[in-house]
Order: structure tokens, then C-alpha cells, then sequence
């Protein structure tokens, strides 16, 4: 039987698992949390123990590195989320009480429409 | 017609617990009528490794909305360079979770994640071509 050696590659898209998409990112937030492999698996259950072991190791073992890599990817996200369109964040100064009115009404308006379609002339 | 939301391995595990949340009381007149249907890599028939390349021409083939979170590196084969390079007129969205770890812990945040992906499927046949989506 072959069996595969589980070691952290980089394809083009950061420190990630040989054995499948997983990043060493990916599991940054949990080993913070000291999570249990269980609590790991409850969110991304592909990973096996071995995998979950493979990536704890890295990151223990280039932590300074892997925080860094963390702040640059926030610190562009949080750039690409500011130059969104101005239409992205129209409701955001709403209660989610009052979104959720807003796209009821929207339903409603929406039904309307489709009703008047289907009653007219043939 | 059917939106179809499918979870990014990362994040695979979110599925129920989101669900709890979009087709709660308060959501599920508005997430039903819609046609909201949120799925794993399982259900869709994908597996471990598939390529940030093979996702975004299956989610574009499938017409699937793409959730993942933030952690994708600026990379050659990221996803990131797939939505900045392939994004075409017609491409549907990438929805990505700001924030993770208040994503799984403040149920405030979640409620605001919600009306935002909400917001956003009640205008879905505007979104095309407009990239990535930031939630909330």
C-alpha cells in the first residue's frame, strides 16, 4: 500500500498541507485557541490527525513567520474591503431589524411584479 | 431559481452552523424565497486538493457562490489571482468572510453576515463581474 508523506508545500498559494488545500493559515485561528483536533475537525473536517500535526509543527516551528504572513494578508483584505463600491455598505448604518424589513419589502415588491406579469394579456 | 452557496474546504465544517443561522426563524421567509441552498465540497462532488483554479471553473461552470474566508495569500494560484484574472462580465461573485474568528464566536456578527449575503442574493443578477464580496 502507498502511502503519502504529509509534508507543507507552497504551490502559488501560500504554506498549505501536500495532501490537500488546507494552509498553514487555515489553521492559525485554532492553534491560537489551543483548539482540540476534534474542535478543528467540527470546522474543516477533511483533516485527518496527522495532517492537524503536520501543520501545528509548522507553525510552531516558523511562528514569528507565520503571524507576519497573517498581518500582510489581513492588511490587504482589510485595503480591499475599504475600496469596495460605496453600494456594498448602503445598509450598513441600519439596525438588522431594519435590513430585514427592507428586503422583505424588496420580496414583496418582487412578487408584485412577477403577479403583474402573470396576470397580463396572452 | 436555486442560489447555491458552496462553503470552501477551509471552512467546510460551517455549513450546518450557517444554516442555523439563514434559514432561522427570523431569515428563512426571506432565505427560502430566494431559493438559498448552502453546500459542502462533499455534496458538489469535490475532494481534497482540488486546485484554487479547478474551484473557480467549477463554481463558474455550476454557477455556485463561492464562500471562503480571508486567509488566501496574494500568490500565482490563488484564488485571488483566479478572481482577478478570470473575472469576466458574466463571472458570479466570491463571498469572503471578513473575520473568521468572529465569525464562529459573536452571534451579532453573524447576524450581520447574513443580511448582508441576503442583501446582496436579493440583487444576484447585479453581481456579475463585480469580483470578491467582503461579509459582512
Amino acid at each position: 500500500m502507498k502511502t503519502e508523506t504529509i509534508q507543507i508545500v507552497d504551490h502559488g498559494r501560500g504554506a498549505q498541507l501536500s495532501t490537500g488545500r488546507i494552509t498553514v493559515q487555515d489553521l492559525l485561528p485554532y492553534y491560537r485557541d489551543s483548539a482540540s483536533n476534534e474542535e478543528i475537525r467540527r470546522w474543516i473536517p477533511a483533516l485527518t490527525d496527522d495532517e492537524i500535526a503536520v501543520l501545528k509543527d509548522y507553525i510552531r516551528d516558523h511562528y514569528e513567520e507565520v503571524l507576519q504572513t497573517e498581518k500582510t494578508i489581513k492588511a490587504y483584505h482589510d485595503r480591499m474591503r475599504a475600496a469596495q463600491p460605496a453600494w456594498t455598505r448602503a445598509n450598513e448604518h441600519l439596525s438588522i431589524e431594519e435590513r430585514r424589513i427592507l428586503l422583505r419589502e424588496k420580496l414583496a415588491q418582487r412578487k408584485a411584479v412577477d403577479n403583474g406579469a402573470d396576470d397580463s394579456p396572452g | 431559481m436555486a442560489l447555491t452557496i458552496l462553503l470552501d474546504e477551509n471552512i467546510d465544517g460551517y455549513a450546518e452552523y450557517l444554516s442555523g443561522f439563514v434559514f432561522s426563524f427570523a431569515w428563512s421567509d426571506i432565505s427560502s424565497s430566494l431559493g438559498v441552498r448552502i453546500v459542502n465540497f462533499q455534496e458538489v462532488g469535490l475532494t481534497k486538493g482540488t486546485s484554487d483554479e479547478q474551484l473557480w471553473e467549477l463554481c463558474q461552470h455550476q454557477r455556485f457562490y463561492l464562500l471562503t474566508d480571508n486567509r488566501n495569500q496574494d500568490k500565482p494560484a490563488s484564488l485571488e489571482t483566479m478572481i482577478r484574472t478570470r473575472t469576466l462580465s458574466d463571472s458570479l461573485p466570491v463571498f469572503t468572510i471578513s473575520d473568521i474568528q468572529r465569525f464562529r464566536s459573536q452571534r451579532d456578527y453573524v447576524e450581520a453576515l447574513v443580511a448582508k449575503l441576503l442583501e446582496y442574493l436579493m440583487d444576484a443578477d447585479n453581481l456579475s463581474g463585480v469580483g470578491r464580496l467582503y461579509l459582512p
